[in-house]
């Protein structure tokens, strides 16, 4: 870990304007009895204002993790380290604030979720409760981070549901989240995460449990209200026809580490990183083949005792006994803008 | 049969679920989940129905097999002996020996296989069930399906909590093919599963295809899995099939303005590029209380008066080509870009 963190830059300083959010080696781990189940391993973000960061990787890859430890929602026993920087402004002035300092259950972090940085989730049913109403629900989030009455936050409340597209908001205001659908279910409760103005919205797979038509409703409101709203924007998923669409920059995770870390368009033209290359040709539509698809062997390990080196060493036709497998793998700078985590670069280069 | 070489030919078929209210649990009403579909599959190809959640295409997929019994139509099914039989007309005895020949693949690995069996009998089910092998002959046709699907044949006596997702949904496919059938249904075979795995299974489907000669009815919500895996596409609108063409026909010219607006709304992973994408307004009629006429008229650009007063028929306006459009001759719709 140690010469990790000798390597490691963040992409951008914090003199950066621009910059809203930093986090720096973020270490997400559960203490089990089988042992130490290092979800997130020392993950480097930059968050840009009104710009949005795209987050990609399978399942167990630590992406969910490591943004719910961006606002201390981590299910025990997980226990968040390292510093994530947040940018806030308090009376017109700006400071900083390092959310992993603060107490997860204190009264400074609960101010900044909902209010600065607020999250749509995948699932709407189970984020919304089922027995109050949507209005209701809203109207609460307001009411907490802001100094307006009641009246006051129903009327904003409403604004937001027409701003997200709801049709009927007044009756809607009234209904409990069964009553909605899926798609409708997902604009309330992207009204509710934006109700606050917060700085940053935080997406887990806020489109994969959706119907494509809807997805493509829902992608184009995300997009129109960041623009609008100059809200800054992590979102997450695996697939990559979304991340194409929706983000500016894009983060690759892997066993808990960003292994890949670009903007999208090098992503997508010029990925250096043997795991997201493969990732890119085994998707059908990316591969343009009819014949076999360039799939990647084995499966991802369970991040626990792992062995030294490189995570995707067991799954990478580049790997080198002796190279990959012998110590951990610095993030280095390939391009502005471009790191990865590899140790074979030059190879794959000339491969490229 | 009209096409010589289906395997499987579907007409009419309906499937209506009664809505049953208050305490004498009298029908108040349907909802048809499947509503007059008609189609073919020949053999050895992968016919692929896509089409958004509730419009019907897992029950379509369900009906056939006769796990979900339909309510009206003829499901005619060439066996092994390449007799044609008609599958709604048979018994619970012969049921069980069509079933040899057609078989499904379900969606989640996880709650498909039964945590108390093992591998082997999990795969050998089918075979003990039918009488074809046991005991030692037993292992060695599970240990056959194993290699078959990529899984290690010492790995017969463990427990699924033991494989990974994709290893599951191997162990599916190994039960599956254990009757050696010609006819599989996968429904969302591959949804459940991460990219990478997802590219293995698809991979492992289209090699068992040439090896033992089987068709699909491949059914899945995810365009770009159907359009690499698909000879022919058939697309679903509350309950009732829209479009029906050869794979790369309807991705580059689709003739039903549901299609179009279903290939618009697909993301693309390239990134920056503008699209004019098609926001369907609305939502997806329900199919207990569907909209007069067409039923995609409601939201439909191109609606004009006949599509609310008239159910549009599902004709074959070029060859191999069936829409459910009245203006389906006059309208020049966008497709996507066909590798």
């Amino acid at each position: 870990m140690e010469e990790n963190t000798q390597t490691v830059h963040a992409p951008d300083t914090k003199e950066d304007d621009q910059t809203i959010l930093e986090i720096h080696d973020l270490k997400t781990y559960f203490h089990l009895d089988e042992g130490i189940l290092k979800a997130v391993d020392g993950v480097d973000l930059t968050i840009k204002r009104g710009k949005t960061l795209g987050i990609v990787g399978e399942s167990g890859s630590g992406k969910s993790v490591a943004t719910k430890s961006i606002l201390q929602i981590v299910d025990p026993p997980g226990k968040v380290e390292g510093e994530i920087k947040l940018k806030r402004s308090r009376k017109g002035k700006e400071e900083w604030i390092d959310i992993g300092k603060l107490n997860p259950t204190g009264e400074k972090i609960r101010d900044i979720r909902g209010a600065e940085i607020s999250m749509i989730f995948q699932e709407p049913m189970k984020a919304f409760s089922s027995i109050h109403t949507i209005g209701n629900q809203i109207t609460e989030a307001i009411l907490i981070h802001s100094e307006v009455d009641q009246e006051e936050a129903k009327r904003i409340a409403i604004d937001f549901l027409i701003k997200v597209g709801m049709s009927n908001p007044e009756q809607r205001f009234d209904q409990y989240p069964h009553e909605l659908s899926g798609g409708m279910r997902q604009r309330a409760m992207i009204a509710m995460a934006l109700c606050c103005n917060p700085a940053i919205l935080i997406a887990d797979e806020p489109t994969t449990a959706l119907d494509v038509t809807v997805q493509a409703q829902v992608l184009d409101l995300i997009n129109h209200l960041k623009e609008t709203l100059d809200t800054s924007v992590i979102f997450i998923t695996h697939d990559l026809g979304v991340i194409a669409e929706m983000s500016d920059e894009v983060a690759v995770m892997y066993l808990g580490k960003v292994i890949e870390y670009t903007d999208v368009e090098t992503l997508f033209y010029g990925a250096l990183h043997p795991y997201t290359q493969a990732l890119l040709k085994s998707i059908p539509s990316v591969a343009h083949t009819k014949g076999e698809l360039d799939s990647i062997k084995g499966t991802v390990p369970i991040p626990m005792n792992l062995p030294k080196g490189c995570g995707f060493y067991s799954r990478c036709k580049y790997a080198v006994n002796g190279v990959c497998n012998v110590d951990d793998i610095p993030f280095t700078k390939v391009n502005d803008n471009h790191y990865v985590r590899c140790v074979r670069l030059d190879e794959i280069e000339n491969r490229g | 049969m009209q096409h010589h070489n289906a395997v499987l030919e579907v007409q009419a078929m309906k499937k209506y679920f009664p809505i049953k209210k208050g305490f004498l649990k009298r029908t108040i009403g349907q909802v048809k989940a499947v509503d007059d579909v008609s189609f073919f599959i020949e053999q050895g190809e992968t016919f692929g129905l896509v089409g958004e959640s509730g419009c019907g295409k897992s029950t379509l997929g369900k009906s056939i097999l006769r796990a979900i019994e339909p309510s009206d139509g003829s499901i005619t099914f060439v066996n092994r002996k390449e007799e044609a039989v008609e599958v709604r007309d048979l018994d619970n005895k012969q049921l069980r020996d069509i079933r040899r020949d057609m078989q499904l693949i379900f969606q989640d690995p996880y709650s498909s296989l039964n945590p108390r069996m093992t591998v082997l009998n999990i795969i050998g089910e089918p075979l003990i069930c039918n009488g074809i092998a046991k005991g030692e002959e037993l292992k060695r046709r599970v240990g056959d399906l194993m290699d078959l699907v990529g899984l290690n044949r010492k790995h017969l006596e463990r427990y699924p909590h033991a494989f990974s997702g994709g290893q599951r949904q191997r162990i599916g496919i190994a039960r599956a093919l254990a009757t050696d059938p010609k006819f599989l249904v996968c429904d969302e075979a591959v949804s459940a599963l991460d990219v990478s795995i997802q590219a293995q299974i698809i991979n492992l489907l289209q090699s068992l295809q040439q090896k033992l000669n089987l068709s699909y009815l491949f059914i899945s919500h995810d365009l770009g899995v159907i359009q690499h895996i698909s000879d022919r596409v058939g697309v679903m609108y509350v309950g009732k099939m829209v479009e029906v063409a050869a794979t790369d026909k309807l991705f580059s010219s689709p003739k039903h303005p549901y299609t179009e607006a279903l290939l618009s709304a697909k993301p693309v992973p390239i990134p920056k590029q503008k699209r004019e994408r098609i926001i369907l307004k609305g939502e997806v009629a329900n199919p207990a209380n569907p909209p007069s006429g067409c039923y995609f008229h409601p939201r439909c650009l191109y609606a004009q008066d006949i599509c609310k007063q008239q159910a549009p028929d599902f004709k074959e306006i070029e060859a191999g080509h069936f829409v459910a459009c009245h203006m389906a001759k006059d309208l020049d719709l966008k497709g996507v870009k066909v590798q």
